[in-house]
Order: C-alpha cells, then structure tokens, then sequence
C-alpha cells in the first residue's frame, strides 16, 4: 500500500468540512479529484493525517453556463468543462486551455477547482483565470470570501485559501465572455507538463490586451505589454528584441531538468508572439 | 505540518466491478489498483508507474478513463467500474481485441490492458472519432516494447478510421 496510514472523511456537508478541520489539528488535506494528491501521497511526499472528500457536497457538483456568466463549481470535473458544448461555443479557449491537462484519463477525473487549488506554477488554468479576471469564491466556518484570481495565486502551491478555508466555486463574467482570447504554450511533448505557456485576451484594439505567462515564475505572471512600450515595434524583429530584453530584466525562471532559465525567458517570448498573431493576425 | 495517522482506518466501501456488486471493509489508503488486484483478485489491471504517467492502469469509472492508481477506492463508494475482464464479455468488446492483436498492438502486453479500456471508452462515445481525438487517447498511454506505429493502426482499425 502505498500512502501512508491515513484517516478518510467523506464530507456531505460544509459543516462536515469545517469539523473535519478542526479535529484534524491542522493536519487535513481536501482531495477533489485526487489527480495531483494522490500521486503525491504515492510517493510520499504528502502525508496529511486527514484526508477530506468533497465530492458529496452537491453545491460543489454543479456548473452553470450563460452569456453573461460561467460559476463552475469546485467539483466539477475538467473533461466536464472540456466537451461542454456551450462553452466551446461561448468561451473556447476554456476548453483548450483544460485539453492541455495531462490526459484525457487524468481529466477525467481531475477538476477544475482542484487544478485552480492546487496552484502547480506550471499549470495552464491559473494565468487563464489572471486572463480571465475570474472570482474564486472560497468558503470557510467564517462565511464566503470573493478573491479575485489576480490576488489568489500568492506562489507554487500556495493559494489565498486560509488553513480553514476551500475553494467552492470558480465565476467568470460577461466581460471576460465577451472577449477574444489567444493560447499557447511548450511542452516536451503531449500532456507533459508545460514549460512555459501564455494566455492573451483582447476586447477590441492592442490597448486592451491582457496577457499572462505561465511555467516562468512561481505563479502566474502578468505582463502590461502598453506599459513596456513594445506594441510600436510589432510584428517586427525589433519587437522580439524589446521583448527579450524585458524578459531578461523581469523574468527569473528556474532552472530544472525540462529547461534552463534562458530557454523558458525565450520560449516566453515565442509563446507571447503566438498568442499576439492570434489575436493581432 | 504532515504527521501521517498512526493507525489504518477502516472504512466500507460498495461498488459495482464488472456488473457485481461488492462490498469490502477495506483500509482508507488502499488504491483502487490494488483493491481490484489484491481484494478481488482481477490481475488483469497493471500497475505501471503509480503516479498517472504510464496508463497502464487505466480502468473504467461510470463510464470514463480512469487512472485506478491515483484513486483512493473509499472514494468510489456507489461507483461503477470496467476492467479488462470485462472486454470479453460483449460481442463489440471480443471485436476489439481480435482486431488489437490482429494488428500487432501488443508485445509483451504489459501496457495493454489500459489501452484497451481507454480504446473501448472511445469507441462507446465517438462514433467516427478524429485523428486528434486518437491521438489524444493514445497519448495517455507509455508503452516501451510494441512501438506506437501498431498501437495506432490497431485503433484506427478498431475505430473505423483510416490511418492518415
């Protein structure tokens, strides 16, 4: 067997939740899908005395989809979210950022608010929700908090969530719907993890570009391409060089075994030209 | 803070494997691979990587894809599931692996069983799948032995899809 002795409470309740908490000492960890968790309490690099099940709290099942907002509850699996037609048709790039999740087999079972939880730096959802100007609502014994996405992601696998608090539900807004978006992003190979990524959004000229970066920093990471005084340049040579140099002063990647610090400052650079094409043509 | 509880804890768990209903007094930490292998004795399942990479795991939780590595079986009280014993069991699923091994998709066969399972699932979702959607079913599966080449042509095959 191979997690460690572990106690399992199956919450249908967020009075369930709360009291979990509580007796656990400060010791619990919520699982969702499980699709990060459980691999890491495979191999032992999470040990959590407590491990609270959320998935019998119907609120957190739910998902609604309308022009003028998506609310995805916690629970909500990604494949959910990936095949659902309306939002393939309202806000595609929800879908696509979701497929570049690990696989079909993970999404499955894996949800949107764990991935959003969970807060793994290379991960595609948090920059799209930074894009997106999501609310995450988080939910505690206390009463409900709206954190916008901007505010939530404070670092790798560290969240505004309070010790006492979970993520309940994920809400996107008519302005975010109504927006153009563009995607890209560099991995070794399929479902593996991102290497650096980046999201873009627009509304009607350059001036309202929003674009952030992901797989660059330890947690998404805005970048004001009006204010880097870049836009001039493009679709230039120049403009990859203005680029670059910013990238350089801003930008500290790490170095690991997938790529150095100097790749993924490049990288940024060709993610963030992709997404301008698809966005500028 | 990560101290592990310093003893199991047991907990029921009923779920329906391969059209029976079970029910088993099973310790929380317990894989839902190791409770199909070693509770209920279906070794069909094979337990690769155990953190989601390999695929070779893969088995059917109401209807969907599934790593049963990375599942805690408590967490699938009510579920039901489909595991390569089952393929046999239906005209269509015979049809799928007569024409897997017809095609040379497997080799040594440690890799198959999941590969069958995720093929099944979409043969039962997507009537004509696309290239893509192949691919991306594929792409959840490591195999080190057969080669892709004849894993992909057996699926186009199984999938009534020309190989582009």
């Amino acid at each position: 067997m191979k997690p460690a002795p572990l106690h399992f409470v199956r919450a249908s309740s967020y009075d369930d939740v709360w009291r979990a908490f509580a007796e656990s000492g400060g010791d619990a960890k919520v699982i969702a899908g499980g699709q990060s968790l459980v691999a890491l309490l495979n191999l032992r690099l999470a040990t959590p005395g407590t491990v609270v099940d959320v998935s019998g709290i119907d609120d957190l099942r739910h998902m609604s989809v309308s022009p003028s907002e998506i609310r995805i509850g916690a629970m909500v699996a990604q494949w959910t979210v990936e095949h659902d037609p309306e939002i393939q048709q309202i806000l595609p790039v929800l879908s696509r950022a979701v497929s570049h999740i690990g696989h079909p087999q993970i999404r499955s079972r894996g949800t949107v608010g764990g991935n959003v939880a969970h807060a793994d730096p290379s991960s595609e959802l948090p920059a799209l929700m930074v894009v997106m100007e999501a609310t995450m609502e988080v939910l505690g014994p206390s009463g409900l908090r709206r954190v916008p996405a901007a505010d939530f992601f404070l670092g790798p696998y560290t969240t505004a969530l309070d010790d006492d608090e979970i993520l309940v539900h994920i809400v996107i807004g008519r302005e975010a719907i109504e927006r153009r978006y563009g995607f890209h992003e560099i991995a070794r190979c399929r479902g593996a993890f991102a290497m650096t990524g980046a999201v873009g959004s627009m509304k009607r000229g350059p001036e309202s570009l929003r674009l952030a970066l992901f797989g660059v920093a330890s947690a998404p990471v805005q970048i004001d391409l009006g204010s880097l005084d870049v836009m001039s340049a493009w679709p230039t040579e120049e403009f990859d060089r203005l680029l670059s140099g910013h990238f350089a002063e801003m930008l500290a990647p790490n170095d690991d075994f997938q790529a150095t610090a100097d790749q993924r400052r490049s990288y940024a650079v060709v993610c963030t030209k992709k997404v301008l094409h698809e966005l500028l043509g | 803070m990560n101290f592990s509880a310093e003893t199991d804890m047991h907990l029921d768990v009923e779920v329906t494997v391969n059209g029976v209903r079970v029910r088993r007094s099973i310790d929380a930490r317990m894989l839902l691979i190791d409770f199909l292998r070693v509770e209920l004795g279906l070794t069909g399942t094979h337990n690769g990587c155990s953190y989601g990479v390999c695929g070779a795991c893969s088995v059917l939780v109401d209807g969907v894809p599934a790593r049963s590595c990375l599942a805690l079986a408590v967490q699938l009280d009510g579920a039901t599931i489909e595991t390569i014993e089952s393929v046999s069991q239906t005209q269509r699923g015979s049809e799928i692996l007569e024409t897997f091994s017809r095609c040379r998709g497997l080799q040594c066969g440690f890799c198959t069983p999941g590969i069958v399972m995720s093929l099944v699932e979409l043969d039962r979702r997507s009537p004509s799948p696309s290239p893509d959607e192949i691919e991306d079913t594929i792409d959840g599966h490591l195999c080190r032995c057969t080669g892709y080449v004849a894993i992909k042509r057996a699926a186009h095959e199984i999938l009534g899809d020309v190989e582009p």
